[in-house]
């Protein structure tokens, strides 16, 4: 078990000053089985109103709306959590896991997967779990990390060709591969100790928990994780979505710094 | 009854036809790119419905609609159909009509399909069919609403001999099917505008039932509620939005995010229960052409009954005892893609040559939960007004079941006829007319 | 019903304004329709003039078919009137289905004259359409509210329309007194200064018309 601090910060710096701006921000971690969180602070301006809910997959969410011009969408975001509690969650949750077999726009493979996915040699005695392992091993080993080369836009498919890209490339690849195996898999988002940015894993359910695994280093999920979401994919995840009236272009920029105490 | 006693009633299918011009009774359609509006052509001669035989077929609704609703429930709650595998859960998950985004949510008073436009056919072996369950937004009350009033115009005297259950009340009935769900406030038409194929439709009803029309800029969610800004800064709240508009395009936070003409957040503040939304998202997992089949299934699944109406005899290549059949007897069935709707992505496998034969097999191997095949079934014509004799058309009937405190099946519908003599095709997108439909009262 | 969008207001008021400028024009026209019947192609520039449209039409034939019909011509007839029925057809919940058909009609008939012999027949059959609009509104629009503004539109036209026209005085005086007497009933904001000023202008001694036309115009500004 850790104790780990985390400091998150969003900022979306618009070009022109913008009005009617509806917003939804996700990027509140909560409370599970494998993690606890002891306090937290959030503020988010401006607001005119400001909400909050759960999505399907019980992700906690805001939402909200600022009317008046605003150049500067700014969410702070201050906590403690313990975390390592489990190595897993329960997977008894809706919609459930049959949802998670299924490919999205996001993970549909592509010819490079498939004949990656008929050349993994998965073990056919293992569970899900050693099977994952063995996916994540492979994919670890068959893709490599550099930042600017995919956009959040790319596809497994695209990524896994081109053979670099980010966590969430890592992600949506491992997930694909999973899924083609049979293993209910999804996405899931947060942060990484003694990472600057957010960070993104994969869930996969084995004997009905789910357990995180982190294919961009090559790790199961325990003490260093701090979740925020989870979904079917990237998209399911999104940390801010928004409409606005103005002809502004928007820049956003997010700084996390988790330690441990 | 004897029709034939009431020729005076078709002689004057112009007469109609010249009034419905008058009030702009039109559906829109878009012809390489640009709108146009386009006069819905009416005859005369109406499809009658006896007071038995309606009973019969309101009763087989009911339980089909009461069954849909429980579908829906279950679907985006327990799950219990999928957990005992009465239909395998890929139709579901893999469906383009599941939305995630409805998981968990129970409407206002459990409503999932408050209209659903229920489209069948009457087989020359004297059968009703199902064709088509329509639970998003079904169009087209409003078309024998007002054909009924003008024919009533016309021909005075066939109505004073005829004792037909009057369909001009499909108003009230909907208000009161709206008023049943309000959360408080105010109850609105909603249309994504003009340029809609069936704004008439959404102007008309707005007025028959006296509420507003609105569109997404009347709209706006603030504190966790709905509602209506008026010009002089003033909102009110609103309780029930009967939207005529699509899941997708309904709030650009929740579904497509390009969405000009949703309401930002309606979809939140609905998850909430502090809205009604009509119908309710997520319906168009009971429309596709896959979960039809496990329709009759759900009946003695969730309502222990037999089913009073019959599905057309159709085939799941899914299934592999399916698939063979569909192979061996591709000449004699109509293919149809799930995922399209309004008369496309329908395919007669005898109209296919060799090599489109060929195409659609390897497709099908493919992709096989995305086709059903259905027995062409040989539906019955009904006779049409013109001056130079009555020819028969192919004709169906959307019958439009409405569910609020309780579920009521409206004593009329919307019958369509094919253009052409040999088309099947009655969808009024891809031309064709319509006739009222009478439900006699004795 | 009570509750109005900004848009409903917008609509109301500018199905109000089209349909009288395709009533006036008519008439205008059908004058002008009959005295080239003998002139041949004199006097459609002083029209054009006289109504402060540009002269686009090439000879009296062109002006006579586009003026009326011309789909393309953003002063035409047709264009005025198919505004008035793009607002109209967005408010039949508001001002009903019966009013809304008189609107109808005047376009169908306006269709027929396009392709007619004699369009003065069929202009006829317009402004009684449209007499009939004014009828119904009147009779069976039962917020009064929403037929405030309708009429408010069709009197600010008029007072527009007439100052175009270089109409005489006591025409002047009564347009604008009328639309003195209905404004403050619509419980819209509009510009008082206007009034005041309209009724300053049309007791000056020689009417400056442009002045008129443009304070007119900017009634319900903010």
């Amino acid at each position: 078990m850790k104790t780990l601090h985390f400091r998150y910060d969003l900022k979306i710096e618009f070009s022109e000053p913008v009005t009617n701006h509806s917003f939804t921000v996700k990027c509140v971690p909560d409370t599970d089985e494998r993690q606890h969180i002891l306090r937290q602070d959030i503020k988010i301006l401006p607001k005119e109103f400001l909400s909050t809910n759960r999505d399907s997959f019980g992700n906690f969410y805001f939402f909200g709306k600022t009317v008046a011009e605003h150049e500067l969408f700014h969410v702070e975001e201050e906590g403690v959590v313990e975390t390592g509690w489990s190595d897993s969650v329960p997977a008894n949750d809706s919609p459930g896991q049959g949802l998670c077999l299924v490919q999205t726009s996001c993970t549909e493979p592509g010819p490079y997967l498939k004949e990656f996915f008929a050349g993994l040699n998965l073990p056919p005695d293992a569970d899900n779990r050693e099977k994952s392992l063995w996916i994540m091993d492979k994919v670890y080993r068959s893709f490599s990390y550099q930042s600017g080369v995919t956009t959040v836009g790319t596809t497994a498919e695209d990524a896994f060709s081109q053979g670099s890209g980010v966590c969430q490339d890592y992600a949506h690849i491992m997930i694909s591969l999973c899924r083609m195996a049979k293993i209910p898999s999804r996405y899931a988002a947060g942060m990484l100790l003694g990472e600057g940015a957010s960070h993104a894993w994969v869930e996969i359910a084995c004997r009905n928990k789910w357990y995180g695994l982190d294919p961009t280093n090559h790790v199961p999920v325990a003490e260093d994780h701090i979740k925020i979401s989870h979904g079917r994919d990237y998209k399911d995840c999104l940390i801010n979505q928004g409409v606005f009236t103005g002809n502004a272009r928007q820049k956003q920029s997010i700084s996390v710094q988790v330690t441990e105490i | 009854m004897n029709l034939e006693e009431h020729v005076d009633l078709y002689e004057r299918t112009d007469v109609v036809n010249s009034l419905l011009a008058r009030y702009g009774v039109k559906f829109g359609i878009y012809k390489n790119n640009t709108f146009h509006e386009q006069l819905f052509p009416f005859d005369a001669i109406p499809r009658v419905i006896t007071k038995e035989e309606f009973a019969f077929l309101e009763k087989g609704l009911k339980q089909r609609v009461d069954t849909l609703n429980l579908f829906l429930k279950d679907i985006y709650n327990e799950k219990k159909i999928l957990k005992d595998k009465i239909i395998p859960e890929e139709f579901i998950y893999a469906s383009s009509g599941y939305l995630p985004q409805c998981e968990g949510i129970i409407p206002p008073e459990g409503v999932y399909s408050h209209i659903s436009g229920i489209d069948l056919v009457l087989g020359r072996d004297g059968v009703w069919y199902i064709l088509e369950d329509n639970l998003r937004v079904p169009s087209g009350a409003s078309y024998p609403m007002i054909a009924r009033e003008l024919c009533r115009r016309s021909s005075p005297k066939t109505f004073h001999d005829i004792s037909i259950a009057d369909n001009r009340t499909y108003a009230d009935l909907l208000k009161k099917t709206l008023e049943h769900v309000n959360t408080g406030g105010l109850t609105v038409v909603m249309t994504p505008g003009r340029y809609n194929a069936a704004y008439f439709e959404h102007s008309y009803l707005a007025e028959r039932m006296h509420v507003p029309l609105v569109t997404c800029n009347d709209l706006t969610v603030e504190d966790d509620h709905l509602y209506f800004k008026d010009y002089s800064g003033k909102r009110e709240l609103v309780g029930a939005v009967y939207r005529r508009i699509s899941d997708e395009y309904m709030d650009p936070m929740n579904f497509n995010p390009e969405s000009v003409i949703g309401v930002p957040h309606i979809f939140d503040i609905y998850r909430k229960g502090n809205v009604a939304l009509i119908n309710a998202p997520g319906n168009r997992i009971a429309d596709d052409k896959g979960i039809y089949y496990f329709v009759p299934r759900m009946i003695r699944y969730y309502l222990g009954e037999e089913p009073i109406l019959s599905n057309a005899p159709t085939y799941l290549p899914y299934y592999e005892e399916d698939m063979k059949y569909v192979l061996e007897h591709l000449d004699s069935l109509v293919l149809k893609d799930v995922a399209e709707a309004g008369g496309y992505g329908v395919v007669f496998g005898n109209s296919m040559s060799v090599g489109q034969k060929e195409d659609f097999i390897a497709l099908l191997k493919k992709e096989p939960r995305r086709f059903i095949a259905q027995e062409v079934i040989d539906f019955c014509g009904l006779p049409i007004f013109t001056k130079e004799g009555q020819p028969e058309r192919k004709a169906d009937l959307r019958a439009f079941v409405l569910s609020g405190e309780k579920t009521v099946v409206w004593k009329s519908g919307l019958t369509r006829f094919s253009r052409n003599p040999d088309s099947f095709i009655v969808n009024s997108s891809q031309g064709g007319g319509f006739k009222d439909t009478w439900v006699l009262n004795q | 019903m009570g509750v109005k969008s900004v848009e409903m207001i917008d609509r109301l008021f500018w199905l109000g304004r089209y349909t009288e400028r395709a009533y006036t024009t008519i008439r205008l026209y059908g004058q002008k329709f009959d005295s080239m019947i003998e002139e041949g192609s004199e006097g459609y520039d002083a029209f054009c003039h006289s109504l402060d449209i540009p002269n686009i039409y090439a000879s009296a034939e062109d002006f006579r078919k586009r003026y009326p019909f011309g789909k393309d011509d953003p002063n035409s007839i047709y264009s005025n009137l198919l505004r008035a029925y793009d607002n109209a057809i967005e408010l039949r919940e508001e001002i009903g289905s019966e009013t809304l058909a008189y609107i109808q009609l005047a376009v169908y008939e306006l269709n027929k004259a396009a392709v007619s012999a004699s369009p003065l027949i069929e202009f006829q059959s317009i402004l009684d359409d449209i007499l009939a609009f004014w009828g119904n509104v009147d009779d069976s629009i039962e917020d009064e509210h929403a037929r405030n503004i309708i009429k408010i539109g069709k009197r600010v036209e008029r007072v527009d329309l007439y100052g175009r026209l270089h109409m005489d005085r006591t025409s002047m005086v009564r347009e604008v007194h009328r639309l003195t007497g209905r404004i403050a009933r619509t419980g819209l904001h509009y510009r008082e200064e206007t009034i005041r000023r309209l009724n300053e202008l049309i007791s000056e001694e020689n009417l400056n018309y442009p002045a008129i036309v443009e304070e007119v115009d900017r009634i319900l500004e903010a």
